[in-house]
């Protein structure tokens, strides 16, 4: 598939899992923690096509998330731009097996996350109010992310959402 | 990682990065020191709540379709119950209209103004966070209701009324709602029965007097004090969880579990304002 038809497919597919995120596994999950499914794909797609779709694919999955949530917007679009960003270093650089380097490296992108949020709170946000980075809920979403990174990896692939080849091929 | 990650070399992807930093920033900087509110989150919410509101329709649709037949099984049982109380409701209305009829007659004689009753737009939750660092929902009233920022939101709990949160966020057709379980919301707060003060802050009641520790107990229960405004009187928070407070502290920390089950929270009222009586 074409950069720019599988950008724009992500792109869809990014805005969709964001909505599912707020509404159906939301309600499904109920008390639960839920595992952040537009970030794994966000990940995935820059680090198979390149900083640039990946630092724009992230941007857009940060602003819809900042759209629909309490957060400042700019939040997690600032979050999600860098993590697409640097994702998008490891292009070409890499090698993925089928399940235990997407879930290492999912676990290592959550992390970065609530690294990311917990001091663009610091600098941005007013006193009180702090996401709740260091909390069991976040640890349980990295494990969580972790685990379904394989599967959504997979159907990427399967997709051709992400190139099908070895890794480190063009 | 970064091994040949040049300037030079990746120069186009380094612009973009820069320039989608900086509108990031932008906004943060934007909402986060400024009062006005940021009009395009607000179209934005409209837009993504339009997509909310579909998904959650037809996930109802489905749900409720399946769950037809042992509903209706269900609906016989109740219809046969609900006779029966009908019968005794009929005589408790007129016991009541009896009791209202004297009360505002009380009132008359006693020169007492009828109190302002708050009106209630009512809403579904439609969707909530995307993410486990915050708390927040969306329901499916807007501005177009009359729905402002920071309007208090309630549900009723066994008959009971009972905080959920406030308005953090206003579209047009949906807003999104702040619990009180989040640590960024204040809430002035009494102890219903020995009027102890102190403020609710993500289920946690501090400042209360260490002469409460006597006389309070667990199960003991917390209603808004009306303090300030922000929230009105009397509206039910929760029950007291745990009591706290070292030697040295004056005041007392009481930890609280609320009315409200917010993971199955379906249907919420925003208290818009009060509809006061010319009277």
């Amino acid at each position: 598939m074409k950069t720019k038809e599988s950008f724009f497919i992500s792109l869809l597919l990014v805005f969709i899992l964001v909505i599912l995120q707020s509404t159906l596994f939301y309600f499904i999950a109920s008390d639960m923690v839920i595992p952040d499914f537009a970030l794994i794909v966000v990940a995935f797609f820059a680090a198979r096509r390149g900083m640039q779709e990946g630092q724009i694919l992230g941007f857009f999955n940060g602003l819809a998330e900042d759209f629909i949530t309490s957060s400042f917007p700019g939040f997690n679009a600032l979050i999600k731009t860098i993590i697409g960003f640097l994702a998008g270093t490891i292009k070409n650089k890499m090698l993925f097996d089928p399940v235990i380097f997407p879930s290492l490296f999912i676990f290592f992108v959550t992390l970065l996350k609530g690294i990311l949020a917990a001091v663009t709170a610091y600098l941005f946000f007013p006193e009180g109010y702090f996401p709740a980075v260091f909390s069991s809920r976040f640890l349980l979403e990295i494990v969580l992310n972790s685990l379904f990174a394989p599967l959504i990896y997979l159907i990427l692939k399967k997709t051709h959402l992400i190139p099908n080849d070895i890794w480190g091929g063009k | 990682m970064f091994k040949g990650l040049s300037f030079r070399k990746h120069k186009k992807d380094f612009v973009t990065f820069f320039i989608l930093m900086a509108l990031s920033i932008g906004m943060l900087v934007y909402t986060a020191f400024s009062e006005i509110s940021f009009k395009p989150k607000q179209v934005g919410l409209d837009f993504f709540s339009f997509c909310q509101r579909g998904i959650v329709s037809t996930g109802k649709f489905f749900s409720q379709t399946a769950g037809s037949i042992s509903e209706l099984r269900n609906l016989k049982k109740e219809y046969n119950t609900l006779l029966k109380e009908y019968a005794e409701y009929q005589q408790m209305k007129q016991d009541y209209e009896h009791l209202e009829q004297e009360n505002s007659m009380l009132k008359e004689l006693l020169g007492f103004r009828e109190e302002g009753s708050m009106t209630k737009i009512p809403a579904v939750v439609i969707g909530g966070e995307t993410n486990n660092f915050f708390k927040s929902f969306i329901i499916n009233q807007g501005s177009s209701k009359g729905i402002k920022k920071d309007m208090p939101v309630i549900a009723y709990v066994d008959g009971y009324q009972s905080l959920v949160g406030k308005v953090v966020e206003v579209g047009t057709f949906s807003s999104v709602v702040k619990p009180i379980t989040d640590s960024s919301l204040y809430v002035p707060a009494v102890l219903q029965k020995f009027r102890y003060r102190g403020l609710v802050n993500g289920l946690v009641m501090d400042f209360v007097s260490r002469e409460a520790s006597s006389r309070i107990n667990c199960g003991d229960l917390v209603v808004t004090s009306g303090f300030n405004g922000s929230y009105p009187e009397n509206i039910y928070i929760g029950k007291v969880k745990s009591i706290s407070g070292k030697e040295y502290e004056t005041s007392l920390r009481l930890e609280l579990e609320p009315f409200v089950d917010f993971f199955r929270l379906e249907y919420v009222f925003v208290l818009a304002g009060e509809d006061k009586d010319e009277n």
